[in-house]
């Protein structure tokens, strides 16, 4: 565990890819159901654990300022983040609005909000979507 | 919520972000003018820390500034009820520049019948809606706030005439002096305001109204309540009026007459034209 701790993103990426093509060789000599069903988990929780990183990556807009560009790469790679809730219960589209350093990012997750319908159809990408937490 | 908030203390770097973004939104067709409605966008944009996106969205949409409700009082009531009274005065400020013909719907009134400026004064009082008023509309104005008053509120006229005493001297939009807009409100007679009549100068009582055209004796005679004593009084000051009405009318039939007889000969010619 502790050589993982110590691994670099791209290094730990590289192990679990190694680790995937085993299980998928595996998949059908090993005849362990049990076994499969372990990764499976492993690998669901893993993706639902990328979406929550990038979701609160899309939170921290205001302090790591990005690029447009790099937004929309994040965004592409991680859809399903768009709709990720922070502690306030808001989206990220809504999170935004909170800060003069991260209004500049409404436009771009509201465009890319409508194509996956964050907060619903109609919503605008979330921009109609009422504040949890209104002042 | 991007139309309303802010930073009270440095509302400057927010307000400018949030402007942008609001013109990104409207060019990508994210923000719309109905939103205005749909979402009350001027009442929260109406805040000191909002300025620059209230301006931009008034801009946009002026007509809001009349038409607009909140909480089922006109935009201008529910600021005044709801809001600190700097909120007011920038609605008012705003919406002076857009319509001085209704003196910034001072005397907008709402479904009781109560004007903007009675809910001023009930809830922040006279002095204090005064000092909003004085701010945007300046003793030395060019605004005739006097023929405002006289027509929509006739019965505060003291609590404005003293504080704007030069305004008696300014003519409206229609060129009318402040006694053409108190003639022509109707209410006036010998009997209720005897010394209004008694002082007005004979330029005054041969000065024809420059929007019915009518001299003051004939605006008394044909008003709602027309008062043939008040008629006969004015009549009495300058009796030629009376044989200068009558040939300035005779002048004006002829014209129309004339006016028509060319139109006929004109639409005669046109026939004739198509015949041959």
């Amino acid at each position: 565990m502790i050589l993982v701790h110590n691994m670099s993103l791209s290094e730990l990426l590289k192990d679990l890819q190694a680790d995937i093509n085993a299980a998928i060789k595996l998949e059908k000599k090993l005849k362990d159901e049990k076994f499969i069903n372990e990764i499976k988990t492993v690998l669901k929780s893993a993706k639902i654990g990328f979406i929550d990183a990038a979701g609160g990556a899309l939170h921290r807009l205001h302090e790591t300022q990005p690029t447009i560009e790099t937004v929309k790469e994040l965004i592409q790679g991680f859809p399903d983040a768009l709709s990720f809730k922070d502690e306030h219960n808001r989206v990220p589209v809504q999170s935004a609005i909170w800060s003069n350093t991260a209004t500049k990012y409404l436009p771009i997750l509201a465009k890319e909000g409508i194509k996956h319908e964050v907060g619903g159809r109609g919503m605008r990408g979330g921009l109609l979507v009422e504040d949890p937490k209104k002042p | 919520m991007l139309t309303q908030l802010g930073t009270a203390s440095d509302p400057i770097p927010y307000d400018t972000a949030s402007l942008e973004v609001l013109k990104e939104l409207r060019k990508d067709n994210l923000l719309l003018k109905e939103d205005i409605k749909e979402h009350d966008l001027l009442y929260w944009s109406c805040n000191p820390q909002s300025n620059m996106r209230f301006e931009y969205l008034t801009e946009w949409d002026p007509d809001y500034l009349m038409t607009g409700t909140n909480y089922y009082l006109p935009l201008s009531h529910a600021l005044i009820q709801h809001c600190a009274p700097r909120f007011f005065t920038m609605y008012f400020q705003t919406a002076l520049r857009h319509y001085p013909q209704h003196l910034g719907f001072l005397f907008q009134k709402d479904t009781s019948g109560k004007t903007a400026y009675e809910r001023a004064v009930e809830k922040h009082g006279k002095q204090e809606t005064f000092k909003i008023i004085q701010q945007c509309i300046p003793t030395n104005t060019s605004l005739p706030i006097l023929h405002h008053v006289i027509k929509d509120a006739p019965q505060y006229m003291n609590d404005f005439s003293h504080r704007y005493p030069s305004a008696i001297c300014l003519r409206d939009d229609n060129g009318r002096s402040f006694i053409q807009a108190q003639l022509a409100g109707g209410a006036k007679t010998l009997v209720n305001d005897g010394i209004f009549f008694l002082r007005l100068s004979d330029d005054e009582i041969a000065e024809a109204d420059p929007v019915t055209k009518q001299y003051p004796f004939l605006t008394a005679a044909s008003g709602e309540s027309g008062d043939l004593l008040t008629t006969y009084f004015l009549l009495s000051k300058n009796p030629s009026l009376l044989e200068r009405y009558k040939e300035e009318a005779t002048q004006q039939a002829l014209e129309e007459q004339e006016a028509r007889t060319a139109k006929k000969r004109k639409i005669g010619d046109g026939d004739n034209e198509e015949g041959e």
